[in-house]
């Protein structure tokens, strides 16, 4: 009972004193970085991208779409000359032009509008 | 380096339904390109029909077999069928340029609009007795009867829509020309300090509105022989009141052009 009770005596125990014991190696090799799994999901990633953005521009060039030089007929010193009215009537010298009454846009098919089986001699 | 290309992703994603909600802006437009296509397209498939139709026809002529004459009844079956699917695909075209012009009377553009959709159904019509005809005897009924009685009814939807998208296309920049014109009027010459100036952009004006006077008569006088067309016995020619339309508003397009000649040499003067 008083042998318990003393703490003096801890000194005693050499193994208190000394450094913590160096942990053994271990046999079994440490587990590998999966590095080439995340390479993977970084070019994963580049062609998503790639793909998304090949996409965009291909909808953004369908051909329904005016081309641009053709919306853009003005150059720029012009454009810092004209005033918007001057442009707008520009715009609507044009239109009245478009409306020339004799030039028909889609006048009736040229088609045989007689159909014969026997031929003419 | 992985944020950078997830965030790469969102950023093209967050594009994605921006550059998908421009194309619904000119539907319209492209329906209408769509079925001038198409019509092109039929027009095409009857030429090649048509080319078939005369080797046929000359070879029966020449032969004169069995053989012979069911070739040419099939042929000439492709061929009336061809010229029917482009007859209704030059229709469907005419349909959706008309139903966008503007400037025209919305009773006579209705009345047009359903004349077109009765020869349509005509034509429909004509394709399917075409399809179950095997014969030539019975084709030669079918033919003839297209001629007198769907063919009729085609010219004068043709050439009743050809004569208003006309009207309609040159009231449409006699509209413009009004508009523009008074607001010039508001913009320039109302506030222009200049009294001499002001003087003289204000009798440019008024030439102008004599040019849309000029404009407006015409233009009464071409609705006045469309409505010839309403009158018109089964003998006249729809072509013929077309071209009287026409002819009614070429004074209106030389009007319009020379009062939008004016107002753009006011503009220059203005500044």
């Amino acid at each position: 009972m008083n042998q318990d009770s003393d703490q003096t005596t801890f000194t005693a125990h050499q193994e208190v004193l000394q450094a913590p014991p160096a942990p053994a190696p271990s046999s079994s090799p440490l587990p590998v970085q999966p590095s080439h799994k995340k390479r993977n999901l970084l070019i994963g990633l580049c062609l998503v991208t790639a793909l998304l953005l090949g996409l965009t521009f291909f909808i953004n060039q369908s051909p329904q779409r005016e081309p641009l030089n053709s919306v853009l007929k003005f150059d720029t010193k012009t454009t810092s000359r004209q005033t918007e009215l001057g442009q707008r009537f520009q715009t609507l010298k044009t239109q009245i032009t478009d409306s020339d009454p004799t030039k028909q846009g889609l006048a009736p098919p040229p088609v045989d509008y007689q159909i014969t089986l026997i031929e003419d001699r | 380096m992985f944020k950078t290309l997830t965030a790469l992703v969102l950023f093209t994603l967050s594009f994605i339904p921006v550059v998908l909600a421009q194309e619904p802006a000119s539907s319209s437009a492209t329906s209408t390109t769509k079925l001038n296509n198409d019509y092109f397209y039929q027009l095409e498939q009857y030429r090649q029909t048509h080319d078939q139709f005369i080797l046929d026809r000359g070879e029966h002529t020449k032969f004169g077999t069995l053989a012979t004459g069911e070739k040419l009844v099939a042929s000439a079956r492709a061929f009336a069928s061809a010229r029917a699917r482009v007859l209704s695909a030059y229709l469907f075209a005419l349909r959706a340029t008309l139903d966008q012009t503007q400037g025209v009377d919305i009773g006579d553009k209705q009345s047009v609009l359903t004349m077109i959709d009765q020869s349509a159904a005509g034509l429909a019509a004509h394709q399917r007795a075409l399809a179950a005809i095997a014969e030539r005897a019975p084709l030669e009924v079918e033919l003839s009867r297209f001629e007198t009685f769907d063919l009729p009814p085609f010219f004068a939807a043709s050439y009743q829509s050809l004569s208003l998208l006309a009207i309609g296309r040159i009231q449409g920049s006699a509209d413009q020309l009004l508009v523009e014109s008074r607001n010039f009027e508001s913009q320039v010459v109302t506030l222009e300090e200049n009294e001499a100036k002001k003087a003289s952009l204000s009798r440019g004006l008024k030439e102008i509105a004599l040019k849309l006077q000029d404009a407006t008569t015409s233009i009464a006088a071409a609705r006045a022989d469309f409505a010839e067309y309403n009158s018109a016995k089964q003998s006249d020619d729809p072509e013929d009141i077309h071209g009287n339309v026409i002819k009614a508003l070429d004074p209106a397009y030389t009007a319009l052009q020379q009062g939008v000649a004016y107002l753009i040499e006011l503009e220059k003067t203005s500044q």
